[in-house]
């Protein structure tokens, strides 16, 4: 459909193609708005005009033909991906209270856990030693997980040595 | 026009009574059965059991809840793999629809539900856990993108000591490079893993390419009489990812013998790579099937 764009000169070819969108309030009674009462809820299928559709975000899955069969898209509907050993694991929805709780200190990251450093070391260090690159005992740390990076690492290492041999 | 015209022949009724149905001596009446569920049979392992975790009443009592039992907290779920994570989701998830069950429920015959209320707040609260530390997990992989860099420098630093380590390492070196081709490249360790769709796109390329010269640098430095051109695009690095190096080597000399090695466009390598790999996907299935 072309716009028609001798009646409303004033807007663009593109915002009135996108008519009878308003996104600005005058006072108009516009879609979910109401003259009076409690004003601030969803509106329900039943209101809007007829452009207007809800749904439920459940059918449209896919489409009639000519025949009056529904062919179905396949694409369209919802898949849920369970874990295929969810019945033996053996993890829980929630944890036992009796279980000590573990804190987490980082050294050397500007930004925690999320910093990009923290994730590039992680892909080296799991080239480098496998998947297992980082077995920490926390019982044996009193349940302090550290993640240091290797510059603080070398660091501690150094001034170690340096320690080491001012002793001897 | 047409005109349908129905003619009622008087025949038909007689013929029709005459005529006797097939099984008409076998059936037998017997009392209705009344439509109550005491009358059906249900099968103990249905999956919609799940539902129920006490079989014997389909309300628990409040006490008969965990409301004990504390919510995983993120340091504990930064320690765990996707897959475990994956599972805690949808431990969680049947839980909770268990409750909402119970509290539905609940609802309609007037009963307590504020402790089905209380443990559901607490496993919401694990899932917003969960979707928490993937979120930072995405976060530091998207960032980590970025250190163009860094991985160009270690990806040439680990070629050098790739191509000149010991005898001894070498086997250690070859599984280090498997790692980093799936690091790096998204190169899965298994080809029977192979997405072809997904798997396979430029980042696939990029890495074979890597793959390919950093084992034939290898191979020539452990045999340096032998003589042999560059390689020429994906046609001849393939070899190199599917074969044992020596191998890919006397394949690519065949090929470059009958002349049908070609430097492919760069439109034709990907077109080119899914079909050579769904190609050897296909004859590792056969060979499987005849086993």
């Amino acid at each position: 459909m072309r716009a028609t764009q001798v009646l409303n000169f004033q807007s663009t070819a593109s915002s009135s193609l996108r008519r009878p969108w308003q996104k600005y309030k005058n006072g108009q009674l516009w879609y979910g708005f109401i003259k009076s009462g409690s004003k601030r809820h969803p509106i329900t299928t039943k209101q809007g005009n007829h452009t207007f559709y809800k749904g439920t975000g459940s059918t449209g899955v896919g489409r009639l033909n000519n025949k009056g069969q529904y062919i179905m898209n396949w694409d369209k509907v919802r898949t849920y991906v369970v874990p295929s050993d969810l019945n033996s694991t053996e993890l829980k929805a929630l944890v036992s209270p009796n279980t000590p709780q573990i804190r987490l200190t980082t050294e050397g990251y500007k930004d925690g856990i999320k910093s990009a450093e923290y994730a590039f070391d992680s892909i080296i260090k799991f080239v480098e030693y496998g998947e297992e690159y980082d077995q920490q005992d926390l019982e044996k740390q009193d349940y302090e997980e550290r993640i240091v990076s290797p510059e603080i690492l070398e660091k501690e290492s150094a001034e170690k040595l340096e320690l080491n041999t001012s002793k001897e | 026009m047409n005109i349908i015209r129905r003619s009622l022949s008087s025949a038909a009724p007689a013929q029709a009574v005459a005529r006797k149905l097939k099984f008409t001596g076998e059936i037998k009446l017997r009392a209705p059965i009344v439509p109550t569920h005491q009358n059906f049979d249900v099968n103990p392992n249905h999956p919609l059991w799940q539902f129920f975790p006490d079989k014997t009443t389909a309300l628990r009592e409040s006490e008969q809840l965990d409301l004990e039992s504390r919510e995983w907290t993120m340091n504990e779920l930064r320690r765990k793999s996707f897959d475990d994570l994956h599972k805690i989701w949808y431990l969680v998830l049947k839980e909770r629809n268990i409750l909402a069950r119970e509290v539905r429920l609940g609802e309609a015959v007037y009963a307590d539900t504020s402790k089905f209320i209380e443990l559901d707040e607490k496993l919401v609260k694990v899932q917003k856990r969960v979707k928490n530390t993937l979120l930072e997990r995405q976060v530091a992989y998207e960032r980590a993108q970025l250190l163009q860099e860094q991985q160009d420098s270690y990806l040439s630093e680990f070629k050098q000591r790739f191509i000149n380590c010991e005898e001894s390492e070498s086997n250690d070196y070859f599984d280090k490079l498997i790692r980093l081709q799936y690091a790096f490249f998204g190169i899965k360790p298994d080809i029977q893993d192979f997405d072809i769709d997904h798997d396979i796109n430029v980042k696939f390329a990029q890495g074979l390419s890597y793959i390919a010269d950093i084992k034939l640098q290898r191979y020539l430095k452990l045999n340096p009489d032998l003589q042999f051109a560059p390689l020429n695009g994906v046609m001849e690095e393939l070899p190199f990812l599917l074969n044992d190096t020596a191998d890919a080597i006397e394949e690519v000399k065949a090929l470059r013998e009958s002349g049908q090695s070609v430097k492919l466009q760069k439109i034709q390598v990907l077109p080119f790579l899914r079909n050579a790999i769904e190609n050897v996907l296909k004859v590792v299935e056969n060979e499987q099937e005849e086993d």
